[in-house]
């Protein structure tokens, strides 16, 4: 990975950090203190996991500054795909208790959708545009790659050096 | 065996642990046998059968092994059945990404005198590392045919079983061998000649191979020349041979041989920082390792019982409504058995199947990945501390699935010490036929903290498991365990249909055992709530549950033991006949609480002997309690022992009735109490 990509992964890396961490802590302590506000309802767990995710983030941030920085890359990628998988969590969540409420299930009668939109599932967004961007970029690379590899091989059959290819 | 005389021909499937021999035994024979991403998911052979062409195929699936020394028992397992049930194949799986160590057991298999035919998987995880193999060379340089396979997607399984026939009826069979340097091949050499001796024995066992064992001080070996005209000779050489300085040179040599081979035929990558190992850098981090487990689990459990709940209510929904039909329309006791017996009881366990279907679901997610090997992995250091063997966390994590196959799963501890640790521990795992009590009693108590209540039970189960493990490293079983090994295998995309297929088999399993098991356990129940003595005196129907029934006598009889933790006598006779299998816990509530119609949930609600207090202290006993008849069987079984499996069962309920009651006096103290 080129050092300006690595340097971008990490800017995105210490914004997700500081946006899962303060959120999470925020539903922590809302979660304790049993207070909470639109979008950002007490959660503990829920807020922990964010911490957590954020924590992923940091640890890229971290790990840039010091000597395996090249490692910085892994984190970031990780705490993206975390923040992806507990957005999918908190969907599933989401849809289930839609259809508890549309089932008029006991505990759901006062349930609003607005009671799910919470920070795991929107702040899943950044995560999710950027594994597309890196994809995208990904792709375009290997394409690249590949054609080097072409003009290699090419250049290997002369020699008579086999290839799995040629094996087959 | 000639082209023209093909009739059965047998095939042992064996290679490394997790290169994927299961899955290959499947597409061969068209089974559905379990398929994990990790180490150890097969402990016992098993046995398939497939016709190709002419030749009719009988498959066997061996335990993985890395070597044929035979340290631990599924590696004696594979050993003895090459030598012994002497297979006209051996189809050895060979993982590309490490041909390196997968063909150290190739030179012994061959060594042993197998006609071996290698099929090679995770060619496109090598070549996405970066590593080119030349197959054709390398099936040349070895003398041993080698085919590429896919066998998730069925991609040449054909052609490896043209192969494999070719193999069995070709009528030359060239012996391989590795040399080990003159002084070793002359001792090789005498030993050979003493077992020659003795015909018979010679006749069973291949002789270098014998010979080669005898030499590294195999036990097993030796054990097998105990009265041999050669024993006291070969006895002597034994004495007077450095048993690890002669194993470590012939694995030198061995290895020599596998490396001037590879180096014609395999060219590796510049190692690049692949997706997999990215994850390990953050999943394996030795402080974010752990909570990152945590949150995972949490996760699963909380989709089991979240996404499980709307549909168990619709299923509730119709189990209450065809109760009530009956009820209604089926007159006198059988109508009654139907609907409150049959239905109501049956049907409590029934509802469940969404959260079982999803328990499961996760449980193939994370292993499919490759992630539960990684929890083995953070979860060794802690767990060597506390006295248990890394290995011991995958029979505890495949606890959480079914108790029955955790405590097979420890046959691939090679430390007897650390095994029956493993055994004794492992039942504290809460399986997934313990899932429908804490649904319905965290449902109906706990609203919408069930879910963390679920969670913090498994939680509960892993540290009463590792706590004992500590308790009886200290006590029984002294000393250290011994170091833990494991191949972490990469981490990959779950295959759709593997997910599925585990998902559904568990999901089976569980609606099989609702319509045997349950179903006659429920029976017995109801009638034993419906018969008992009536005030005359007499034998006959009285009032249902009542006092005088015969489940009141048995509960009743119990329920000075279960008084001290609030539990009245109708929980006692469920608990009782949850030893035939947990779920009749469930059912058999359903049925002394006439649950058919309104449902269980509501029924314990109005009951005033239940509250929040007693309610945890009931889940957290069912998590701990002896194991189900099935799982004490298989404690049997592997510990060959009685006396090892009434302690296991005195253990756990002992302990159960201790953290109940603590459960019931804190719930009683923070509140909870009613």
């Amino acid at each position: 990975m080129d050092e300006k990509r690595l340097r971008c992964m990490v800017l995105f890396g210490l914004l997700m950090a500081e946006m899962y961490l303060t959120f999470g802590l925020l539903q922590v302590v809302f979660g304790i203190t049993g207070r909470g506000i639109l979008l950002i309802p007490g959660d503990i767990v829920g807020g922990a996991i964010l911490a957590l995710i954020g924590s992923v983030f940091l640890a890229g941030v971290a790990v840039w500054l010091g000597p395996r920085g090249e490692d910085a890359g892994a984190y970031v990628h990780v705490g993206a795909w975390l923040g992806v998988i507990f957005c999918l969590v908190r969907f599933v969540f989401l849809a289930a208790n839609a259809l508890a409420f549309g089932l008029g299930m006991e505990d759901f009668g006062e349930w609003r959708i607005t009671d799910d939109m919470v920070p795991m599932l929107y702040l899943a967004l950044f995560p999710l545009a950027a594994m597309l961007r890196w994809r995208t970029k990904s792709r375009k690379e290997m394409r690249g790659n590949d054609k080097e590899d072409e003009k290699v091989n090419r250049g290997q059959d002369d020699t008579g050096v086999s290839t799995r290819e040629e094996s087959k | 065996m000639s082209t023209d005389e093909i009739g059965k021909i047998k095939v042992a499937l064996a290679g490394n642990p997790n290169v994927g021999k299961s899955v290959i035994f499947n597409a061969i024979t068209g089974a559905h046998q379990h398929v994990g991403n990790w180490p150890g998911v097969t402990v016992e052979k098993k046995v398939g059968k497939r016709r190709h062409g002419e030749a009719n195929l009988e498959v066997v699936d061996l335990p993985g092994t890395y070597s044929l020394t035979a340290y631990s028992l599924d590696e004696v397992v594979t050993r003895d059945y090459i030598i012994n049930e002497k297979p006209d194949v051996v189809v050895q799986v060979v993982d590309a990404t490490n041909l390196e160590r997968n063909l150290y057991l190739t030179t012994q298999l061959m060594e042993l005198g197998a006609r071996v035919v290698i099929a090679l998987t995770m060619c496109d995880i090598a070549e996405e590392r970066g590593d080119s193999i030349d197959v054709k060379k390398l099936s040349h340089l070895i003398e041993t045919p080698v085919v590429e396979t896919r066998a998730y997607e069925g991609k040449n399984v054909g052609t490896l079983l043209d192969e494999v026939v070719r193999e069995a009826t070709r009528k030359e069979h060239h012996h391989h061998t590795v040399g080990y340097g003159k002084e070793l091949e002359e001792k090789i050499t005498t030993v050979e000649r003493l077992l020659e001796k003795d015909v018979p024995l010679a006749e069973k066992m291949p002789l270098r191979w014998s010979a080669v064992k005898l030499l590294e001080g195999d036990e097993e070996v030796t054990k097998r020349i105990a009265g041999s005209t050669g024993e006291k000779e070969i006895l002597k050489i034994q004495d007077e041979t450095p048993f690890e300085l002669i194993e470590a040179e012939i694995a030198d040599k061995r290895y020599e041989a596998i490396d001037a081979v590879l180096s014609q035929c395999h060219r590796r990558g510049e190692r690049k920082l692949t997706m997999s190992d990215m994850m390990d850098r953050v999943f394996t981090n030795k402080w974010l390792g752990i909570p990152l487990f945590l949150a995972l689990i949490w996760a699963a459990f909380q989709i089991t019982f979240t996404a499980g709940a709307p549909l168990m209510e619709l299923i509730d929904m119709g189990v209450g409504a065809l109760a009530g039909l009956v009820t209604e329309n089926v007159p006198g006791w059988f109508g009654f058995l139907l609907g409150d017996g049959i239905i109501g009881g049956v049907g409590a366990v029934v509802i469940f199947l969404p959260n079982i279907l999803l328990l499961f679901l996760m449980l193939a997610l994370l292993e499919e990945s490759g992630y539960m090997a990684r929890a083995a992995f953070i979860m060794d250091k802690l767990m060597y501390s506390l006295g248990l063997h890394g290995k011991s966390f995958i029979p505890l994590l495949m606890g959480f699935g079914c108790s029955v196959p955790a405590v097979m799963a420890t046959r691939t501890i090679d430390d007897k010490k650390d095994r029956f640790i493993t055994i004794l521990v492992t039942p504290f795992a809460s399986c997934g036929a313990r899932l429908p009590v804490y649904i319905i009693l965290a449902g109906t108590f706990f609203g919408r903290n069930a879910g963390n209540i679920i969670f913090g039970l498994y939680a509960l189960g892993v540290i009463v498991a590792v706590l004992s493990a500590k308790l009886f490293r200290s006590t029984l079983f002294r000393g250290s365990p011994a170091p833990f090994v494991m191949e972490m295998p990469p981490y990959r995309a779950p295959k759709p249909r593997a997910v599925f297929r585990s998902t559904w088999n568990n999901g089976r399993m569980y609606l099989k055992k609702a319509g045997t098991i349950i179903l006659a356990g429920v029976v017995v129940v109801w009638i034993l709530a419906s018969f008992g003595i009536t005030p005359g005196g007499e034998f006959g129907m009285v009032d249902y549950g009542g006092e005088e029934s015969l489940t009141a006598h048995i509960g009743k009889f119990m329920e000075p033991l279960f008084k001290p933790l609030g539990f009245d006598w109708k929980i006692a006779v469920a608990l009782i006949f949850g030893f035939v299998a947990k779920e009749i816990v469930i059912g058999s509530l359903g049925v002394l609480y006439g649950a058919g119609e309104e449902g269980l949930s509501a029924a314990l609600a109005s009951d005033p002997a239940f509250n929040p207090a007693v309610a945890l202290g009931l889940m957290v006993f069912v998590l701990l309690y002896m194991p189900c008849m099935a799982v004490v069987a298989t404690i049997k079984k592997e510990t060959g022992s009685w006396g090892w499996t009434a302690f296991s069962i005195a253990y756990s309920t002992g302990i159960a009735w201790l953290l109940a009651f603590a459960a019931v006096k804190i719930g009683i103290l923070i509140g909870i109490g009613g």
